[in-house]
């Protein structure tokens, strides 16, 4: 386990299409990536329906940061002191 | 004993917070929202350190990775501790970012002894460069994490075994763990050292159901009150530990009246009173 | 070294500009400096606290009577702030509060109304607990203030003074220039060596509406009836302005930007008295039920949902 897992895992749960690919082929998707075969074979046996809710979840707090974030740089700017 | 009872700030609770500061011991302040905030807003919080004690908590560094926290967010991390000179301050045993990529929120690792050894290191170099005391804490996870070689209870013991901080425990997080992945969070308690358990985290979330296969899974959303099942874990805590905790109820949005809110502190005060009267009473609990 | 006493004509008008510009300057700074310091614990469960911090013992009985208003023990109507039963006196926990119902009791004319001794009686504490706080001046920081300002005097009146003065003797007698000047800046000087706040109490102010600056955000959303007691602590902060006058409209009749005469009554040195205008005539409003609540994925770290 290294931090070219982390890595994939990340990509995972955030980027819908690579997500799409994985479940199409896991092996595939995770060999094409460079992981280790340990790595692999425990991506074969993800936990299927905690990858979905927790990348939706995930989804939904970063679209809840985007909302919070100021418009732009300027407007932030012009709002502070 | 000399338990606190606080609440995580959010701006939106500030009326309530700062006009009932008689019932409030403490309050958890979000550090990254003041990373990059305007010198008005980190003086008022400046300002808001001197009427109340405050503990600084992060969401952002990402500790329990094997990748080395950039020290760049630390040192920020160490400025802003500097300046408010927080209570204590935590961070999640959680990795938040990979291969460039942000997640945008809490992810749990794999738990292996890769990450264990990443987790102390980044705790270890955290503890130098901030110098403040640091607890660690225990996420909530939808997922059970891919390429785990172990438990959460023992992944957790380990990192606190090989890192200098206590722990953060989440009660939430852990109810919600040990429902979705079916462990007894009872026994999960038990195998955590009791004398670095310092704070508590209290939430509520809700039940979410995945499209594919129908199966529900619990949320921890902080969005709804603390369930009763949290408030009995808050006193098995009570009961199996000796030394004051710092109790912190955390709610991020559809917030209550203040008096609820309040309200569930007092239901906190309640439970972990009743968990010492237990261990007090209780010759088996003071032999454990 | 050019002696400025030389100067003539416009050199000389612009270095008395430049002159006053740097005495109201040091005077601002040496006053700023000499009352800052570390924020003091200050105890928020009390609005009223606040309003005397932000405006003075008037401000304070004018947040209160709005506030008695919306939560219906006051009615506005005609001009006129009538109680809606003398029980109300014993309901409320604020002794300005009592006051501002008491003084209904013996007159309504809202012209009036806050000329009051009573109701300024009990906004004394306030003062003397925001002055013990240094928040407000007391009489130590007020003779640093009229130091700073005999300072600030003396250079300017002193300085134009000898220009004069050597202007007469050089057969130079057109001084209307320098008198003006002088009695700009030496006025300017007088009006402002005093303001109601102490440099740590305008920075405790500000801290406070930036940690309610939420609450100023949501006002639309706070409903009336004082359940939650945001609306009095909006108030308290940032003024009776902040709430929207569509929910309280009360507030709209105590509006200073509709008030024909307005006096700001501050801390330590006097106050005199005060009158509102309103313009039309306002109900008392209802009693709403609990505070707002919203659902919003906010910050923290709860999952997103």
């Amino acid at each position: 386990m290294s931090a070219k897992f982390e890595a994939f895992l990340a990509k995972l749960y955030v980027d819908d299409q690579a997500r799409s690919r994985f479940l199409a082929d896991r092996r595939r998707e995770a060999l094409s990536s460079g992981l280790a075969e340990d790595d692999c074979a425990a991506l074969e046996n993800i936990d299927l329906v905690g990858l979905e809710l927790a990348a939706n979840s995930f989804a939904r707090k970063r679209a809840s940061h985007r909302l919070r974030r100021p418009a732009s740089k300027l407007s932030h700017w012009l709002k502070s002191e | 004993m000399n338990d606190r009872f606080g609440i995580g700030w959010r701006p939106e609770l500030a009326a309530g917070i700062l006009s009932n500061l008689d019932c409030i011991d403490i309050i958890e302040v979000i550090a990254d929202d003041y990373f990059t905030a305007p010198r008005s807003k980190r003086r008022a919080l400046n300002t808001l350190a001197r009427q109340v004690p405050v503990a600084l908590h992060g969401v952002t560094l990402g500790m329990a990775s094997a990748v080395p926290v950039e020290a760049r967010r630390l040192e920020r991390t160490a400025r802003l501790v500097e300046e408010v000179r927080p209570e204590f301050w935590s961070e999640h045993l959680a990795f938040v970012r990979g291969g460039g990529v942000e997640i945008g929120h809490l992810a749990a690792p794999p738990r292996t002894a890769a990450t264990i050894a990443g987790a102390a290191r980044n705790l270890a170099v955290a503890g130098q460069i901030v110098g403040a005391p640091l607890l660690v804490e225990n996420i909530a996870t939808l997922i059970d994490p891919p390429g785990s070689t172990m438990s959460e209870a023992d992944w957790n013991v380990e990192i606190l075994a090989a890192a200098q901080c206590d722990l953060l425990l989440d009660l939430h997080n852990l109810y919600a763990n040990a429902v979705n992945f079916g462990f007894d969070p009872h026994q999960y308690i038990d195998r955590m050292p009791r004398e670095r358990i310092r704070a508590i985290h209290l939430a509520g979330g809700r039940w979410i159901k995945a499209k594919s296969s129908g199966e529900f899974r619990l949320l921890d959303d902080h969005l709804h009150d603390v369930p009763e099942a949290v408030y009995n874990l808050l006193e098995y805590v009570g009961e199996k530990t000796c030394h004051p905790l710092t109790v912190i109820l955390e709610r991020d949005g559809c917030y209550p009246p203040t008096n609820a809110l309040l309200n569930q502190l007092d239901l906190a005060r309640q439970a972990l009173r009743r968990g010492r009267e237990r261990r007090r009473t209780s010759p088996v609990s003071e032999a454990a | 070294m050019i002696n400025p006493l030389e100067l003539t004509g416009p050199n000389f008008l612009i270095f008395y500009m430049l002159l006053g510009t740097l005495v109201l300057a040091l005077m601002y700074l040496l006053r700023r400096l000499s009352e800052s310091g570390a924020v003091p614990r200050v105890d928020y469960s009390d609005p009223y606290l606040i309003a005397y911090l932000r405006g003075g013992e008037l401000e304070t009985m004018r947040v209160a009577a709005v506030s008695l208003i919306d939560r219906g023990f006051l009615i506005l109507s005609n001009r006129r702030l009538e109680l809606v039963n003398d029980r109300a006196i014993d309901l409320v926990r604020r002794p300005v509060e009592a006051a501002v119902l008491r003084r209904a009791q013996a007159t309504n004319d809202l012209m009036l109304f806050f000329d009051s001794r009573t109701i300024r009686r009990t906004t004394v504490e306030y003062k003397e607990t925001l002055q013990r706080l240094r928040l407000l001046p007391d009489a130590h920081i007020y003779r640093v203030r009229m130091l700073i300002l005999a300072a600030a005097l003396a250079v300017l009146i002193g300085f134009a003074l000898a220009s004069a003065v050597t202007a007469a003797m050089r057969g130079r007698y057109n001084i209307i220039y320098l008198i003006l000047l002088a009695a700009f800046f030496c006025g300017v000087a007088i009006k402002y060596y005093n303001p109601l706040r102490t440099a740590l109490g305008d920075a405790l102010l500000t801290d406070l509406r930036t940690l309610f600056q939420s609450l100023k955000n949501r006002a639309s959303m706070i409903r009336a009836g004082g359940a939650t007691g945001e609306a009095v602590l909006l108030m308290a902060v940032f003024g009776i302005n902040a709430l929207p006058g569509a929910t309280f409209p009360a507030a709209r009749e105590f509006d200073d930007r509709r008030r024909s005469n307005r006096t700001s009554c501050g801390g330590g040195h006097g106050c005199h008295s005060c009158h509102s205008s309103c313009s039309s005539s306002c109900s008392s409003s209802s009693c709403g039920g609990g505070g707002g609540s919203g659902c919003g994925g906010g910050g923290g770290c709860g999952g997103g949902s």
